[in-house]
């Protein structure tokens, strides 16, 4: 019986199967999964990911907390993307001049931008690059359409490489803190630099829910960076960003991460995890069942009186205790759910069902060939019991995708591969939930729904075209 | 119809014979009780231990703590370098002898195991109750009552919801309702603690009229009836999530539950008979369905009293889930044997407690016909 005509049979269930609309929705959700975990493992394989994914050098450019770039046409808002300037590019937003006399180098760069967004700048730092011998003098202003000029930062270089943060120096808080001083008589303890700079000059102008922006409306801002140099072979070159609100498909997360990168990378992991889980549990699951039910006597008695222990012992407490305790790796994580629900549920479901298997004809003619017990329980019982058990398999898989997620919930995630679970988490510890940053944890819940949502539409379809009782019902 | 009868419940007494067959059969899930309690018991306890790894990271406690002790005392100060090692090395023996570290793990592990089968819990490590005790009773107990307001009120009320809900859609099967329910079967592979997060996220975050989670506001009201007030509402969204999580899926099982019931021949005679539905919902449907739902119910309540761990965590609710949580993550050895211990041995009781009901129910067990399967 099992063997007839097995061809023909699976493309019936196949017909079967797509004749649900609820299993075609699944389908097609799983095969845009699958194709994105292709497109997540070719574009950023895993020794790239892990080592990109905890480098915050890597990230220093994208703005913190910046929302996804469809945002602003979505809403209508005009918010500002990253304004970049590279000194070492060709750009008619910068103006250079040097100027050499005897032995000092003056240089002066200009940067010229119009700002005319809805919303304030997150951030401004710059990369300083010079080439010199002796420590040179760096000075940096801001120039205001409105003819106001703020010192950004001052000092001398002493490295050919310097990061500065401009935004929210010492130097730059205390010069705002002068000039909000001098207009309006009052005294600011912990200014917010980016809006005072690109806010139009009124009371409040230092707080985000009073303060307007000041658009540029054809007269522009300016930041001037001027460098004295002690000698005559100089060179000075900047690379200032003006961090945006806004940056990629999907934004980014508090350490200036790209956020894509964990939703792409979670599909491979939620799916690896899930599927291969499920397979092998309910393997695991049928064979000893089956062995239960074939062999009975002692053999089956002892595996119920394990199943039933089994039963005691607090699935979690146990797995996360192994995660907390020994090493927390997805591999590790992997092979104690293996362990720990070796004896589940399952095994009691396979065991009835074998049971009624073993009194079918074919299995009384295996043996009658003189098959081997273990022979009869791989080749015939599994293999019978299969095709009824698909359904269980695939239901069973959102399961695991969600204990993983739960884990990486409880912070027991895999410390370097980036996970739909491991970003909820990390969301939720920096009150993405309270602070409404939606973009942030949004986009991996959506797709732990969906993943879950269409292996179990597969699952329930399936099971009413294997078990054609439950359709009657 | 007489052959139905002979399988429902029979309450005639027993005979000698039977009472004995009865008396060994009581025994012998007793006994398997209580190893399975004491096998989960000692895995935790070995898990918990590392096998005798924490007793090297104790000790090189102590000897830091005493080390610190001797250095900075001004008792010791006039010694030599020499004697204060001497002193410390005394000090560490005794405080390792008092503390029973020199007897071998495997011994002490055994006697930790008798302490815990005897609910002799001890004292907690790290971490102490709100009324300042270390006692891993008091801590336990102080959680327990969070966890049941809170699981068990969810357990009971998804129970009764799902029960009620699938016998009236196996009454009416094929309906539009019954259809859409049992399409909309796939939303419980959502579990509960995620159903939080997005629950969280609409009426928390969105609409912001539900608290965010936590037991009470801050500061709590005074008045006693304000505070419960303010409880459940702290309560609503957790248990909704819970409820939402595993309607779908309990009720279409309900349903088949029931179905399968009343498709016995005994129904169709009933209702051919023109029996009033409650009649033969009462005796005919759910009479014979009773062990199977009185066995969900029991191991579901025992099942809410060890918490949620994801849940309560995500709602931060201080119930057992993250006691136990919070235990794990400081290796607070004592309270998760502690929890799993009581967890283990209710789990036992409440399965002994349905085998026996059910001995007493089904005559098969009485003569012998198969026993415990």
């Amino acid at each position: 019986m099992p063997r007839t005509n097995s061809a023909s049979r699976r493309f019936a269930v196949f017909r079967d199967l797509f004749s649900y609309k609820s299993a075609i929705t699944g389908f097609i959700i799983i095969i845009l999964v699958s194709i994105l975990s292709v497109y997540a493992i070719i574009v950023y394989p895993p020794s790239v990911v892990t080592r990109v994914w905890s480098d915050p050098e890597y990230w220093r450019d994208k703005p913190v907390l910046a929302l996804p770039t469809w945002y602003s046409s979505l809403t209508g808002l005009n918010l500002p993307p990253n304004i970049v300037f590279d000194t070492r590019e060709q750009d008619n937003r910068i103006l250079k001049y040097t100027v050499s006399l005897n032995e000092y180098t003056e240089h002066e760069i200009t940067l010229t931008f119009n700002y005319d967004y809805d919303a304030f700048p997150s951030e401004i730092n710059a990369y300083v690059y010079a080439k010199f011998k002796t420590n040179p003098l760096i000075t940096i202003t801001f120039i205001r359409p409105d003819g106001r000029e703020i010192k950004l930062w001052s000092g001398t270089l002493n490295q050919n490489e310097t990061f500065i943060i401009l935004s929210n120096s010492p130097i730059t808080k205390k010069n705002v803190q002068e000039y909000y001083l001098n207009t309006f008589g009052e005294y600011i303890y912990d200014p917010n630099t980016e809006i005072i700079l690109f806010a139009v000059e009124k009371r409040g102008m230092d707080k985000p829910d009073t303060a307007e922006v000041l658009k540029s409306m054809g007269k522009s801002y300016r930041i001037k960076i001027r460098g004295t140099f002690f000698e005559k072979d100089s060179e000075l070159n900047v690379r200032l960003i003006i961090y945006g609100r806004v940056w990629g498909i999907l934004g980014t997360d508090d350490r200036r991460r790209d956020l894509l990168i964990p939703l792409i990378w979670g599909a491979p992991v939620a799916l690896s995890f899930g599927i291969s889980l499920s397979v092998i549990i309910s393997l695991l699951h049928m064979f000893l069942g089956s062995i239960s039910a074939w062999f009975g006597g002692k053999a089956d008695f002892i595996l119920q009186k394990i199943t039933e222990i089994y039963m005691t012992v607090p699935f979690l407490s146990v797995l996360v205790m192994i995660a907390m305790f020994y090493k927390i790796s997805i591999e590790v994580v992997f092979v104690s759910v293996i362990i720990l629900s070796l004896f589940g549920g399952g095994v009691k479901s396979s065991r009835a069902l074998a049971l009624q298997i073993k009194q079918q004809p074919f299995i009384e003619a295996a043996k009658v060939y003189g098959a081997s017990g273990l022979r009869i329980v791989v080749r015939y019982i599994i293999y019978a019991m299969a095709p009824t058990l698909v359904p269980g398999i695939i239901s069973s898989i959102p399961g695991f995708v969600f204990l993983e997620a739960a884990l990486a919930y409880l912070g027991l995630g895999d410390p370097v591969l980036p996970t739909w679970g491991k970003t909820i988490n990390e969301a939720n510890s920096a009150g993405a939930l309270y602070h409404f940053y939606w973009w942030w944890i949004l986009p991996p819940v959506l797709m732990l729904i969906s993943i879950s949502l269409a292996f179990s539409l597969m699952g329930y379809a399936l099971d009413k075209i294997v078990n054609p009782k439950l359709r009657e019902l | 119809m007489k052959k139905q009868d002979a399988r429902l419940p029979s309450f005639s007494g027993f005979s000698k014979g039977e009472f004995n067959r009865f008396f060994v059969y009581v025994v012998k899930r007793l006994i398997a009780v209580l190893i399975s309690v004491t096998i989960t018991c000692y895995l935790t306890i070995l898990i918990a231990e590392m096998g005798g790894y924490v007793d090297t990271v104790v000790i090189s406690q102590l000897k830091d703590e005493i080390r610190n002790m001797v250095r900075t005392s001004p008792e010791f100060a006039s010694l030599s370098p020499q004697q204060q090692e001497e002193i410390i090395a005394i000090k560490l023996n005794v405080t390792i002898k008092e503390r029973g570290l020199d007897t071998p793990f495997y011994i002490r592990s055994l006697i930790y195991l008798r302490n815990a089968l005897t609910l002799e819990l001890g004292r907690a490590n790290i971490l102490v109750s709100d009324s300042g005790s270390r006692r891993v009773q008091a801590i336990i107990f102080e959680r327990l009552p969070y966890t049941i307001l809170l699981f068990t009120t969810a357990t009971i009320l998804g129970f009764v919801i799902n029960l009620l809900f699938g016998l009236y859609l196996s009454r009416n099967r094929g309906s539009l309702i019954d259809r859409i329910m049992v399409g909309l079967t796939f939303l419980s592979s959502i579990p509960g603690w995620f159903y939080g997060i997005i629950f969280i996220m609409i009426f928390a975050m969105y609409l912001g009229v539900l608290p965010y989670g936590g037991l009470v506001s801050i500061p709590p009201p005074r008045d006693p009836l304000l505070y419960a007030l303010d409880v459940l509402k702290h309560a609503i969204l957790p248990i909704f999530s819970w409820l939402f999580a595993g309607l779908w899926l309990g009720v279409y099982a309900n349903r088949n539950f029931f179905l399968i019931f009343s498709t016995h021949n005994y129904v169709t005679v009933a209702d051919a008979k023109g029996l009033p539905e409650r009649r033969i919902l009462s005796r005919y449907i759910i009479k014979p369905a009773l062990p199977t739902i009185l066995t969900n119910l029991s191991l579901g309540i025992i099942g809410s009293w060890m918490g949620a761990m994801v849940t309560e965590s995500v709602f931060n609710w201080p119930g057992i889930g993250s006691l136990t949580y919070k235990a794990i993550s400081l290796k607070d050895t004592p309270i998760i044997v502690g929890t799993t211990v009581i967890y283990a041995y209710l789990l036992g009781l409440t399965m002994l407690i349905l085998d026996l009901i059910y001995s007493v129910l089904d005559p098969r067990i009485k003569t012998g016909l198969s026993g415990g399967y």
